[in-house]
């Protein structure tokens, strides 16, 4: 971000000294020092917000000056848009035909940067390491006063050293503005990878840069001859990356060891909770198995006659001793198919029977509530390969959950296909629905969402949340749709497995 | 006291023959009195005679003894756990004959496995129904 406003600085101490302070070097054009204003001003608003107009408008400007001046070298026609703009004597003072170019790449890049596919993003990336090629080109002809290079014809006029400077800082600007995108994202990221190319690519750029420089100065100054001077360039080179990479490994090593440490740490936490959770519930049992029989002896009546009020009483203590009993099986349940050690035993059959099956033993209860049950089974599925008892269990799930919150209407079980590898299983339920910004938290677990009845569903919050691991188990998906206040659909989908030896 | 064993062995040959009415014994295994005192008032209740032993060494050596008609028998127990008990009862001639229930506060998967390995003729998870509990004996005794 700094560095977009940075390069607006500069660029505008560009614009007022450079121009006149460096006048033996070729100087900054003021239609050149234009462009520059136009596109830092535009990295600046890509900076702020995604994909802002003024941003792009003005990047298009910056191209379609640049396009123009394109033109004009290409007719070997002058329009004089930079004379025509500062009343100022320019003679010899035009734009670098490569300054144009690039100016002309990078409006381009801005402008597709924000684009909504990859493609072209990658242009634009493209584009403006051309950019960061050809004045980096430039650069390098100043730094080693080779004055070919800055020329890209003898008879052009230069790009100045200013100018490339400004354009290798407008593209790092312009990298840096989408910061989660494309090649900078390994720069700015948090992995290993992005630690050793934040190390290494500052060294591997600038040192041989310098290193080069003074190896030249040296043998221009005579004090050996070129053979020599490779030769100590090459041995300097290859000494500082040796010794560089070899703290890098250290530092890779280090980083890796912490790594494996807390990789230990998480696998011993994880199998601290899994065992205490484990042993809780089995704790838990004993007692709830003596409190459960009690209230059933003297609810029974084994123990002695008990009078209405007391029944009603017990019977309320046993529905909450079998409630309580349900959610330690669910933490249970849970916890092991959280720690995957639940093996599923996976059996190739009609998932349509599974599906009426369940149906068949809710017709009862969906009976006394006043419920109607549909099947809508697509005929003909081919057969699935998945644990009977566990999609029972997701069946009986979402069968029970939609009596639960459903007062009048009916509950379809249904299967059909989706594409020719999948199939789908839905239970629709025409009850209260869920209101979108629940949606999200259904799964979880011991999320129950307020429905309006208080607690009174007597559910442990655990039975989505496990349904949706034994689905995921199954590499299915477990999905819902809801509007509110017309019914809710669960479903989930299974992959059909090809079974061809 | 001489006279306890072909006492016990003339109940049970009385027990095989047409006469089904016979007072069937019970033998409960568990460290948990608590459970213990529930199981055994029920089963009281419904005329079985119940003996009791409070860890698996004690357990196995009452069935040696009494030779009840059916071993409900916990898992986790002091110096013998459920599933040496079982083997130990399944191994000796004089009494594998006895079916033997476990009851568990084990999960189902774990429990599947065990029972084929230890060879228990059913089993009953805790927290358990008291309708379940007695189908089961029933189906195991009668």
């Amino acid at each position: 971000m700094g560095i977009g406003i940075l390069v607006l600085l500069g660029r505008k101490l560009d614009f007022t000294f450079l121009k006149n302070i460096s006048p033996d070097a070729v100087s900054l054009n003021p239609a050149t020092a234009l462009c520059f204003i136009l596109s830092g001003v535009s990295i600046f608003f890509f900076n702020r917000t995604q994909a802002s107009r003024w941003g792009i408008a003005l990047a298009g400007a910056g191209a379609l000056i640049a396009f123009f001046k394109l033109i004009e070298y290409i007719l070997g026609w002058h329009a004089g848009i930079d004379l025509g703009l500062f009343r100022e004597n320019l003679l010899t003072d035009q734009m670098a035909p490569n300054t144009v170019l690039n100016f002309f790449l990078i409006g381009s890049a801005l402008v597709v940067l924000d684009l909504p596919t990859h493609r072209w993003y990658h242009l634009s990336e493209f584009l403006l390491l051309v950019v960061v090629l050809t004045s980096s080109f430039a650069a390098m002809g100043y730094i080693y006063d080779v004055s070919s290079i800055t020329r890209t014809a003898p008879f052009y006029i230069a790009m100045s050293l200013n100018t490339s400077l400004t354009f290798l800082l407008l593209c790092l600007a312009a990298f840096c503005s989408r910061p989660q995108h494309g090649l900078i994202r390994i720069l700015s990221g948090e992995g290993l990878g992005s630690v050793t190319i934040r190390r290494l690519l500052p060294v591997s750029i600038f040192l041989p840069v310098i290193l080069s420089v003074l190896s030249l100065q040296g043998q221009k100054a005579g004090l050996y001859g070129t053979e020599l001077g490779v030769a100590i360039y090459t041995l300097c080179v290859t000494i500082i990356f040796a010794l560089v990479i070899w703290f890098n490994a250290q530092l890779l090593n280090h980083m890796d060891l912490k790594r494996k440490w807390a990789e230990e740490k998480t696998q011993e936490a994880a199998r601290v909770k899994s065992e205490f959770t484990s042993m809780v519930s089995h704790e838990l049992r004993t007692p709830l198995t003596v409190i459960k029989e009690s209230v059933s002896i003297v609810y029974d009546g084994v123990a002695g006659a008990i009078n209405a009020d007391q029944k009603d009483f017990l019977e309320t203590a046993k529905r909450n001793v079998d409630r309580l009993g349900r959610l330690i099986n669910g933490v249970l349940d849970y916890q092991k198919l959280e720690s995957q050690h639940v093996e599923f035993k996976m059996v190739e059959q009609d998932i349509n029977k599974v599906i009426a099956e369940t149906g068949q033993s809710f017709e009862l209860p969906l009976k006394s509530k006043g419920l109607e049950l549909r099947l809508q089974l697509k005929p003909d599925l081919p057969h699935l390969k998945f644990d009977t008892d566990k999609i029972i269990q997701v069946l009986i799930n979402l069968t029970n959950n939609a009596m639960k919150f459903t007062e009048k209407g009916t509950i379809t079980l249904a299967s059909e296909m989706i594409g020719s590898n999948a199939v789908k299983v839905s239970v629709s339920d025409q009850g209260m629905g869920i209101k979108k910004e629940d949606l999200g938290k259904l799964f979880q677990s011991f999320s129950q969402i307020s429905t309006g009845t208080g607690r009174q569903t007597g559910g442990t919050g655990l039975g989505l949340a496990i349904s949706k691991k034994i689905i995921e188990n199954h590499k299915g998906q477990m999905q819902v749709d809801s509007v509110y206040g017309q019914g809710s659909t669960f479903y989930f989908i299974l992959p059909i497995k090809e079974h061809r030896a | 006291m001489a006279k306890g064993p072909p006492f016990i062995s003339f109940c049970r040959s009385k027990s095989i023959g047409p006469e089904r009415n016979t007072v069937k014994k019970i033998l409960i295994i568990d460290d948990e009195p608590d459970i213990i005192k529930i199981i055994k008032f029920r089963l009281v209740k419904m005329g079985y005679e119940v003996t009791t032993a409070a860890d698996g060494k004690e357990g196995l050596e009452s069935v040696r003894l009494t030779k009840p008609d059916l071993v409900l028998l916990d898992f986790r127990m002091p110096f013998l756990n459920g599933d040496e008990v079982c083997k130990e009862i399944k191994k000796d001639e004089s009494t594998k004959h006895i079916p033997v229930m476990l009851m568990t506060a084990s999960t189902q998967d774990a429990l599947e496995e065990n029972t084929i390995k230890m060879g228990v003729d059913d089993y009953i998870l805790k927290p358990f129904d008291p309708e379940e509990l007695i189908n089961k004996i029933r189906k195991l005794i009668e």
